[in-house]
């Protein structure tokens, strides 16, 4: 429901040693609304400090982000962000951490049937009243899920929110995602590092190389949701990504 | 379930075995001290007659008078501890130039003894009750203080991220996610101080006024009622032990509430 863009964003830190790095250098990309885009490299090329730039929280060294062509200024709450370690408050319950968001924008209409409603669907109704702690892994990420869609948001980033699961959770868990995305319309980005999640989940897949992160290529996978691994295209993508880290960073 | 009745059953028993040896070395210290003809009039310290002289004093109103002159000491100088170490600390666990900057003099002063201030105390304020407000404050900010900036400091960093990009403001991050995170530290601050204040109260209460657990152990010794004296101290351990499980309850129920669990 909206549209990404970037126009020449760079971001220099500071290392260690006090010697400024670039981590991301010129990166350029269109995307359209309702994509879901995976952006793909090797740990450390800047793809999580790109996706927080995309969500505000980071401010680009130089070069804007523009929304549906207006500048990003800092964090909206239509661009919800969905960690890598879980976030859920410990002090607060399923069904209070789910309405957290919000409860801080005062966005209160129907927000109990709201909340009610994404219980459901994530299947922990038994769980509402629980606390985090209580929750294995896989359904601590169902509720932090659900916590980024209750405000109905039109841009949802994921950075690499099912590294820490188990395989047979993950790939549950991107099945429920591809679900979710095709039934709202929103725009999605999803960080990775793993090539089968970025196969499963693109519908174009950003490949970034390392050091300093830039936009190496960008790949269309043209198959049909829900996606098999058995399929044959699957695989030549897959070859075919496998082939090109193997010969960006000389494997 | 079986197992928590279990580890009950074992505090229960070696805790009653640690209070039977307790009592049987205080019993053999009062005796041998006494064995001496010229100690004789130091009967008071063995354990009958202490117990017998504490008997006496649940009936006596001047006693829960103390406790109360006493326990009111120590819940204000707690209450300016809190007032002053939270917002401080705060302060200090947000913004590493203030604790760069406060690093040194905190240190400095957290190693002087409170009692050090006495003499300083009693010049400056009007009444003995303020000088001894003002020692237990002096005692008590720093563990509070502290630990309030360790708790601040340590806030998940992810959860600070997570409720900016769901919208929250300062004033929302400080209340909904900061002051929760750093609670249970505040709790471990105030045990800590609670702990403190209970010791330096006595000799605090040496220091001229006429009422509260200090001055009635001053009071014993001058009319030779060595029994009452023991006694007095005796209640004294009991009351802080009961302080510390009143505030060790709070902490456990909190760090169940507000910390995240491993794994």
């Amino acid at each position: 429901m909206a549209k990404i863009q970037t126009l020449n964003l760079n971001y220099t830190a500071q290392n260690n040693n006090n010697v400024s790095e670039n981590i991301l250098e010129d990166v350029n990309f269109t995307i359209n609304k309702g994509e879901f885009i995976v952006l793909l490299g090797e740990s450390g090329c800047g793809k999580s400090t790109l996706l927080n730039t995309l969500s505000g929280l980071q401010k680009p060294t130089s070069g804007q982000v523009l929304i549906d062509g207006e500048n990003l200024k800092g964090p909206d709450s239509s661009i919800s962000l969905i960690f890598q370690k879980s976030t859920l408050l410990p002090w607060l319950s399923v069904k209070e951490n789910i309405a957290f968001g919000c409860k801080i924008r005062k966005d209160f209409e129907n927000l109990d049937d709201r909340v009610a409603q994404y219980i459901e669907m994530i299947g922990l109704h038994n769980h509402r009243n629980s606390y985090p702690h209580e929750l294995s892994v896989g359904m601590a990420k169902r509720v932090d899920i659900a916590r980024a869609l209750v405000g109905g948001p039109d841009i949802l980033l994921l950075d690499e929110p099912f590294a820490p699961l188990d395989l047979y959770t993950r790939r549950k868990l991107q099945d429920e995602l591809i679900y979710i995305w095709q039934e709202s319309g929103m725009t999605c980005v999803f960080v990775t590092h793993n090539i089968e999640s970025a196969i499963v989940l693109g519908q174009r897949i950003i490949i970034m190389s390392n050091n300093p992160g830039k936009i190496d290529s960008i790949l269309d996978v043209p198959l049909e949701y829900p996606r098999r691994h058995s399929h044959q295209l699957f695989d030549k993508l897959k070859r075919k990504l496998l082939k090109k880290f193997g010969m960006a960073f000389h494997l | 379930m079986n197992d928590s009745n279990h580890t009950f059953k074992e505090k229960l028993i070696f805790g009653i075995a640690g209070s039977v040896i307790f009592l049987l070395i205080w019993t053999g210290a009062g005796y041998l001290l006494t064995i001496h003809p010229d100690f004789q009039h130091f009967a008071g310290f063995h354990p009958k007659a202490t117990f017998k002289a504490l008997y006496h004093l649940l009936f006596d109103d001047l006693f829960w008078n103390s406790v109360l002159a006493s326990l009111n000491r120590i819940i204000v100088g707690l209450c300016f501890s809190l007032v002053l170490g939270i917002p401080i600390g705060m302060l200090i666990g947000f913004y590493k130039l203030i604790w760069q900057i406060t690093y040194f003099p905190i240190q400095f002063l957290r190693m002087i003894s409170p009692l050090s201030w006495m003499p300083i105390a009693i010049l400056v304020f009007a009444s003995f009750d303020s000088s001894i407000y003002f020692l237990i404050t002096v005692a008590c900010v720093w563990p509070i203080l502290l630990n309030t900036a360790q708790g601040v400091n340590r806030v998940n960093k992810d959860f600070i991220n997570m409720a900016i990009n769901q919208g929250a403001t300062d004033w929302q991050l400080l209340t909904k996610i900061i002051l929760p995170s750093a609670l249970p530290y505040m709790i471990i601050g105030l045990r800590l101080a609670l702990g403190i204040a209970w010791v330096i109260l006595v000799p605090a209460e040496f220091l001229g006024v006429s009422s509260g657990l200090g001055y009635s152990i001053n009071d014993a010794r001058d009319t030779l009622e060595y029994d009452r004296l023991l006694a007095i101290v005796f209640a004294i351990g009991c009351l802080g032990l009961m302080l510390d499980s009143l505030v060790q309850f709070v902490e456990k129920r909190c760090y169940l509430k507000f910390m995240a669990k491993p794994g």
